[in-house]
């Protein structure tokens, strides 16, 4: 027996292809579409195409932009000599929300994960050692996860980098803000009591 | 009710938002998927401890029998963190841990290959010659599942075949003498001295494997050989292969 008609049949499949979205919520998110003043509903399906039309990666940095360049690339204040190497476009997201860096970014769109059958030429490697190469970078910043795979990515990128003259430095490894001495992991403690820092420095 | 044991990680996927679906090879029950919540906040309580090549102790909680099992309390025990500074030796933990987790069977209780794991993660962690740990512990894994191959005699009738090795069959897993060579479909052509090399890595004391003297070429003939071995008998191609190589290099 069929259960719905083809066209709304259509919308929950599409819709439980979503993360998170099973057959349930998807069929719950395509009566309240349904529900939807027309408007609404063709405001979301445009904002949609629209997103797919438009948005496409920065030429320089892999970021996520609408022109060709993106608006951190393109801006004379940035100091172009240091690179920040980032993961995914949300990881960008993160360290800006700190105001504290002030360089351009690198988005590698992705990390080395041999398990899930990620290598090297499957992430934009290439083309950072390629800005490395042509000069006028002063430090490279890897502010990849810390983790097994982020470590490989890191380790495989210095490597790349390592015959030209460009500093390379990592994030640190530490206790999060606000955290518990006696939940701290051991590893997590190894690499904070390794990476601890002078209070009155001179 | 509440199951305890020693494990390692072995693979781990994000599984919805905050969640981790994480693959451990534990002492007492095998292979098992584990569900670990709320892992991939940054105030999880788990930290580090869950990140490939852990060996931890576990404490799971299983709801009905068949469910996924829930991790509840977790206990490093070693986290082999210097692996983790060597590009080489990640990408050869990561070869180790992918052959465990691809060549055996979900909840199928083997001692021998947990402890064949935490001792080679072990070694890699000391290694200087990565490569001959990886190749080491591929035959020992092979030989624990049962799929060991013959390197004494004819794999098909038995006859000593002592320097005179020619080939290789993949057919009925062993060397194979020239008269039942003819009737193998399946031969490679392999030399005495990488069978004398093959035997030693399998036989060798722990702690002496990195002393077997062994070359490059014969290395690679070993690596390639045992792919075509793992793809014949259990229908496995390791993807992980190429890219590791590439890390290596």
């Amino acid at each position: 027996m069929k259960l719905y008609s083809d066209s709304f049949e259509k919308l929950i499949n599409e819709l439980s292809r979503l993360p998170g979205i099973g057959p349930k919520t998807a069929q719950r998110l395509a009566f309240f579409i349904l529900k939807m003043q027309k408007e609404e509903a063709e405001s979301l399906a445009f904002a949609i195409q629209e997103v797919k039309n438009k948005i496409h990666y920065c030429k320089v940095c892999n970021n996520l932009t609408e022109s060709d360049i993106c608006n951190i690339c393109s801006d004379q204040n940035r100091n172009k000599e240091i690179i920040c190497v980032v993961e995914e476009p949300n990881d960008l997201i993160a360290i800006e929300k700190t105001r504290g860096f002030r360089g351009v970014y690198h988005i590698l769109l992705g990390r080395i994960s041999p398990m899930d059958g990620l290598g090297p030429e499957d992430i934009k490697i290439d083309s950072l050692v390629g800005k490395v190469k042509k000069g006028g970078i002063r430090e490279v910043i890897l502010a990849i996860n810390p983790n097994v795979e982020g470590e490989a990515t890191a380790l495989y990128i210095a490597k790349q980098l390592k015959p030209f003259s460009v500093k390379i430095t990592r994030l640190a490894h530490g206790l999060p803000m606000g955290a518990d001495l006696e939940y701290a992991d051991e590893v997590t403690l190894t690499r904070a009591m390794e990476g601890r820092s002078e209070m009155f420095s001179t | 009710m509440y199951l305890r044991t020693d494990a390692i990680v072995i693979s781990k996927r994000n599984f919805r938002e905050n969640d981790r679906i994480i693959t451990f090879y534990t002492r007492t029950y095998g292979k098992l998927d584990v569900l670990v919540k709320g892992i991939r906040k940054i105030e999880n309580r788990f930290g580090s401890s869950l990140e490939l090549f852990t060996y931890n102790e576990i404490l799971l909680w299983e709801k009905r029998k068949g469910d996924l099992l829930i991790l509840t309390q977790c206990q490093t025990k070693e986290s082999f963190f210097k692996i983790r500074s060597d590009l080489k030796k990640i990408a050869s933990a990561f070869y180790i841990t992918d052959l465990a987790r691809e060549l055996t069977k979900d909840k199928d209780k083997n001692i021998d290959i947990f402890n064949l794991l935490f001792t080679f993660l072990y070694l890699l962690e000391k290694a200087n010659k990565p490569e001959i740990i990886i190749s080491s512990f591929q035959l020992r894994l092979l030989f624990i599942l049962g799929f060991g191959p013959e390197l004494d005699k004819c794999v098909n009738c038995k006859i000593v075949i002592s320097k005179n090795i020619k080939y290789f069959s993949l057919q009925f897993g062993g060397i194979i003498c020239n008269n039942c060579a003819r009737s193998s479909s399946s031969n490679i052509s392999l030399d005495h001295n990488t069978v004398m090399i093959m035997n030693k890595l399998i036989y060798a004391p722990l702690n002496s494997i990195e002393n077997v003297i062994v070359s490059f070429v014969a290395l690679k003939k070993i690596e390639h050989l045992f792919s075509l071995y793992i793809f014949y008998h259990m229908d496995k191609k390791m993807k992980s292969k190429k890219i590791i190589e590439k890390l290596i290099k």
